[in-house]
């Protein structure tokens, strides 16, 4: 279980947390390649269903960053 | 041309650019953003600048509605950038002036540079890094910030730089040329606007303080990059004489401000202060969080309470003094800080970081830009203007906003750079609207001359292009598997490796596949939606395909950048994305926005200085305006103003600003009128006017079309039965007073002791500064002693706020006598009648005693309060109102002329109480943001927002109450779902876009164009192909 990483779906705004994780790879930090992000014009557009299907389709964990 | 890129300087440049006029920014350093850029949050919303307003974002709120304008490869086509750039020569006049410029070489060309970061890693020369004010290193081939505009790396090529060519060498695309020269520049402009900014002082000249020498005592803006989360620590405050982690923290305000040198206020310190302080503690929150002030000088909308919250929920705890110096433990580097305590004890504390709240100076260039231009400097060394000229140089055709006209916030700072425009407009009304650019898709354009191909009913056939961006992104991601994974998805028809996406062989690429392949759909996987999205949208465009059909898959900032030392899970990752982009684009749908041609009229609500002002500048650029105003006469406020601090005629303002109303052509005036219906949305509006004359005669209805709405009702001053007000003939209010000095002096010359009480306010009222009473007690109180020096004049305060250079009335006041007694909030004077007479007792605080006033007049300085009718007119325009009760406008630094709602403008003491100038500026910023939307031939509104399918609605509300801007409505006219009467019905003029209405109808009615259910999970979210990986490892 020690190599287990979680898969993450990220909804971020695309105004913000979007743009935060272009700074991120600017600045070169490292994160889990296991996180995936998902554009969204604004986290208001991110819906329970969109959350749910994360998990159906295999995620482990979803954040919602905006 | 507008001179200084910060954000004074960008908002100017945009909004004429908007207008249709050509605009040069020039900028002095390699990147746009200025003092903003290095900021890391805002007060007091605590909004993270990087994305809100940094050379990063361009300007303004976040919104679809403002799509940020400066973002790499989407600047306005308008505006040229040039950076590096000093204006050296200049002559003509308003209208028709030369400029020449001189450009220092960037070394790097903008256009090739990917940011790999390649030469700065190979780079020998190590340096202070500038935008970090020191706290870290660069190189000498660098970037300012790490997202700057233009978005590239610069040479600094200073006697350091010893010309090794290693960059040169290894540049993957050979953007470094180290032989480039220098290039002048002449332009002709119709008019320049100054930005210029502000300088630091120069803490050295204040030894006793340390810095410089004690390591651990930092100014202000230091202090800011180290909370910063771009900043050398990554936002986590530390000491830097030995990184640990900070327990006490103390800022000292007035370091370089309000002293014998300095004489001004800074007007921004006390604010950035209380933010840091609040911070810290969010951050750290046992550290101890002192702010040693002088006064409170919290005199902006939402500022007392975030004084209030700093206090109560954060724990800050302000100390009213001056420290006069600081020493350092040598063996600890702590520093001790000998400061009175409220009790009255003079003791020395131990902190660990000492901030000191730096004052603001001209900004560098001052001097030269203003001996080349021929401008005049005040007695400290910023751009001189006239009170009622508040944006105007002393050279006509060259205007000033920002800080280079007077120390200021932000939010002011816009304000004055849309007037500056605004103003630029006006006097270049003639080229309105000549370079017109048109928003219909999500780019900013000038005409696009080929047809848009028509691809309904086909299949999709998606074209891929996968960018290696070397080395940015095949160093860690295996681009040819990438390529080949491709190829083998359902639905794409070619799939292919370009090495630069962007520069022109890439873009050459794609155009042809594109025709040789039919291909209906692209994806390019490489950089951000946020730098290249606009620039690959038109690419795709301009073969006829809709934007709509291209889709950027983020490859380099999101996976390569990020997972350099993970190649394989990279990959892997990127196979991922990739595969999301090609599901996603096959369901795209082409979209379109509706166009409005604005009706050339706008309406100007209230007719005092705001309104009039407003209502000229409109009129004089070529637009119609009507004028409404509730009372008989025009003027407003303005009409009980006889003179000002600064010396000035207030009446001959009014008297000409009055004439010139109503001698224009363009102005309608209607007076004894009110606005009854409003309706529409920008650029169509209607409006019913009311008009009720004061003789009984029937009231007349008038129905009337504009394109923009300007909100300028104004305030009042607060009345109400305080300190025996209306009960007493000695007790006056601050605007009686001046009338009585204006009229009866004689009788103001005869009397002893006069006691001034500040702040106000209603018993049950919101708590806020009023902002114009002190400078207008100060003004008084000098009458006061003019006309009889004996006179003794008490001022009864809780903070004095006389910001930037009304601190020379402060300095005045007291030099000529005048008392100045604080009280505290939770103990007010108290007032009583005995035997005819008022005595007056208050608390001094360094007595600690209670004192006795006996005197001869009572003024009281009353709130100022929104007018009569605000809160209705907010409901019927259907804005909102601030806790004050004042116009709440749509971004509190970033829009504040602005509402959320397109088209319609505040101006004056509608948003808050504000000074004549202040009012002024506020007016024309309004009207220039109503030109500009006026001088646009079409709107483009719509696009990307939601949309309702009335078949599925069922009436139930609740896109109605989840909607953050009240745009959902129930149509009762509308069908519903089985033919019920009643469906919801949003108007794409209005909407934002968010799309929170769409993740809450229960019954799926709305979708958001381009975001819809079916693209969002056509990323097949979480497994993501997991087909892929058995047949590729």
């Amino acid at each position: 279980m020690t190599d287990w990483q979680p898969q993450i779906i990220a909804f971020c705004c695309r105004h913000c947390a979007y743009a935060a994780a272009d700074l991120a790879g600017g600045l070169r930090l490292t994160y889990p390649p296991t996180v995936k992000i998902v554009e969204v014009p604004c986290t208001g557009r991110v819906d329970m269903s969109h959350i749910l299907r994360s998990f159906e389709d295999g995620a482990d964990g979803v954040l919602v960053a905006g | 041309m507008v001179v200084g890129g910060g954000v004074a300087g960008m908002r100017a440049a945009i909004d004429l650019a908007e207008a249709g006029l050509r605009v040069v920014l020039v900028e002095a350093t390699p990147a746009l953003g200025g003092r903003v850029a290095q900021l890391g949050f805002m007060f007091p919303t605590h909004d993270c600048v990087l994305c809100r307003g940094t050379s990063d974002h361009g300007y303004g709120c976040t919104r679809p509605a403002i799509s940020p304008a400066f973002l790499d490869h989407n600047i306005h086509p308008n505006i040229t950038i040039l950076t590096n750039t000093r204006i050296i020569a200049a002559a003509g006049q308003a209208g028709n002036f030369t400029i020449r410029l001189h450009s220092e070489p960037r070394y790097v060309d903008v256009e090739r540079c990917t940011n790999c970061g390649l030469c700065a890693v190979a780079c020998p020369v190590e340096l202070p890094s500038g935008f970090q004010l020191d706290l870290s290193m660069r190189k000498a081939i660098y970037k300012m910030a790490p997202r700057t505009i233009p978005d590239a790396y610069v040479v600094d090529k200073g006697p350091y730089c010893d010309d090794c060519r290693l960059c040169v060498d290894i540049c993957p695309t050979q953007a470094v040329n180290l032989d480039e020269l220098p290039v002048e520049h002449t332009m002709r402009v119709g008019a320049v606007i100054l930005a210029i900014g502000y300088s630091l002082t120069d803490l050295r000249e204040y030894e006793e303080y340390g810095w410089g020498r004690y390591s651990n005592v930092l100014h202000a803006l230091q202090y800011e990059r180290l909370a910063s989360r771009s900043g050398p620590t990554e936002g986590i405050v530390v000491r830097p004489s030995d990184g640990q982690m900070p327990k006490r923290i103390a800022w000292l305000q007035c370091v370089g401000s309000r002293d014998q040198k300095y004489p001004y206020c800074s007007s921004i310190c006390c604010m950035y202060a209380t933010k840091q302080a609040m911070l810290a503690r969010q951050r750290v929150p046992d550290a101890v969080c002192r702010v040693f002030v002088m006064d409170e000088r919290a005199f902006n909308k939402e500022f007392s309470a975030y004084f209030e919250r700093s206090r109560r929920e954060f724990g800050v705890e302000y100390v009213r003094c001056r420290v006069s110096g600081i020493r350092e433990d040598v063996k600890t580097r702590n520093l001790i800080v000998r400061a009175v305590h409220p009790d009255g004890r003079i003791v020395e504390e131990m902190f660990d970081i000492v901030v000191l709240s730096v004052g603001t100076r001209p900004p560098v260039l001052a001097r030269e830009t203003a001996e080349i231009l021929g401008i005049d400097l005040n007695p400290w060394g910023f751009c001189e203007t006239d009170k009622f000229l508040p944006l105007q140089t002393s050279q006509p055709g060259i205007y000033v906003c920002g800080t280079f006209q007077s120390p200021k916030e932000i939010a002011e700072s816009i304000i004055d750079a849309a007037g500056a425009a605004g103003d630029v407009m006006r006097l270049l009304r003639a080229s309105l609207g000549k370079h017109r650019s048109s928003r219909e898709y999500p780019f900013i354009a000038r005409a696009i001359e080929r047809p848009e191909r028509d691809v309904t009913g086909e299949i999709p056939r998606v074209g891929v292009f996968v960018c290696s961006c070397h080395p940015s992104i095949d160093s860690t991601v295996d681009t040819n598997l990438l390529v080949r994974y491709a190829q083998e998805q359902d639905g794409v028809v070619y799939a292919t490796l370009v090495s630069y996406g962007c520069l022109e062989a890439g873009v050459k690429c794609i155009q042809t596949a594109i025709e040789e392949h039919g291909l209906n759909r692209v994806i390019v996987a490489g950089c951000s939606h946020r730098t290249h999205e606009s620039f690959f949208q038109r690419v795709v465009r301009d073969s006829g395909l809709h934007p709509a059909f291209f889709e950027l898959v983020n490859i380099r900032e999101h996976c390569a950048w990020v997972h350099s030392a993970y190649p394989e899970e990279a990959t892997r990752k990127a196979m991922r994305l990739l595969y999301a982009g090609i599901r996603r684009v096959q369901h795209a749908v082409p979209w379109y926005k509706r166009c409005i041609r604005p009706v050339p009229r706008a309406l100007v609500i209230g007719g005092g200085v705001a309104g009039m002002t407003a209502a000229l500048n409109i009129a004089d650029s070529g637009y119609d305006v009507v004028l409404i105003e509730r009372m008989g006469e025009l003027g407003g406020n303005l009409r009980h103003v006889y003179y000002v601090a600064e010396g000035h005629n207030p009446q001959r303002l009014l008297r000409d600003l009055i004439n010139r109303v109503r001698g224009h052509e363009r102005i309608s005036v209607y007076t004894h009128s009110q606005v009854i219906e409003h309706s529409g949305a920008v650029g169509a509006f209607r409006s019913v006017i009311r008009t009720v004359p004061p003789d009984g005669e029937t009231s007349i209805d008038t129905s009337i079309e504009h394109g923009v709405t300007v909100v300028a009702t104004g305030g009042q001053e607060w009345r109400g039965e305080v300190y025996l007000l209306g009960r007493h003939p000695c007790v006056l209010t601050e605007v009686e007073l001046e009338d009585r000095i204006a009229h009866q002096p004689e009788t103001i010359a005869e009397l002893k002791h006069v006691v001034m009480i500040q702040c106000v306010r209603p018993p049950d009222g919101v708590d806020y500064c009023s902002r114009v009473c002190c400078t207008s007690s100060m003004k008084n109180a000098i009458r006061i002693k003019l006309l009889n020096p004996t006179c003794q004049v008490t001022v009864l305060y809780r903070n004095v706020i006389t910001y930037g250079f009304r601190e020379q009335f402060y300095t005045e006041a007291r030099r000529r006598g005048t008392v100045f007694v604080r009280y505290d909030e939770t103990m007010p004077p108290e007032v009583e009648e005995v035997d005819g007479k008022l005595l007056v007792r208050v608390r001094e605080p360094v007595l600690g005693r209670q004192i006795c006033l006996e005197p001869d007049l009572l003024v009281l300085n009353m709130a100022l309060v929104p007018s009569e009718g605000t809160a209705e007119l907010a409901r019927m325009l259907g804005v909102p109102l601030s806790r004050e009760g004042f116009f709440m406008e749509a971004h509190i630094k970033m829009r504040p002329m602005d509402f959320m709602t397109e088209g319609i403008f505040v101006a004056g003491m509608a948003h808050y109480p504000k000074f004549i100038e202040e009012t002024i500026s506020n007016a024309q910023a309004a009207a220039g943001r109503a030109i500009s939307l006026l001088a646009q031939g079409a709107l483009y509104v719509g696009g990307s927002v939601a949309e309702v399918d009335q078949s599925k609605c069922v009436g139930c509300l609740t896109c109605t109450r989840t909607c953050p801007f009240s745009i959902p409505r129930i149509d009762p006219e509308a069908t519903g779902v089985g033919g019920i009467k009643g469906a919801a019905t949003i108007d794409p003029a209005v909407c934002q876009g968010c799309g929170t209405c769409t993740g809450e109808c229960p019954a799926k009615a709305i979708q958001l164009v381009h975001y819809t259910d079916q693209q969002i999970m056509a990323y097949g979210l979480g497994a993501w192909a997991p087909s892929w990986e058995a047949m590729y490892q």
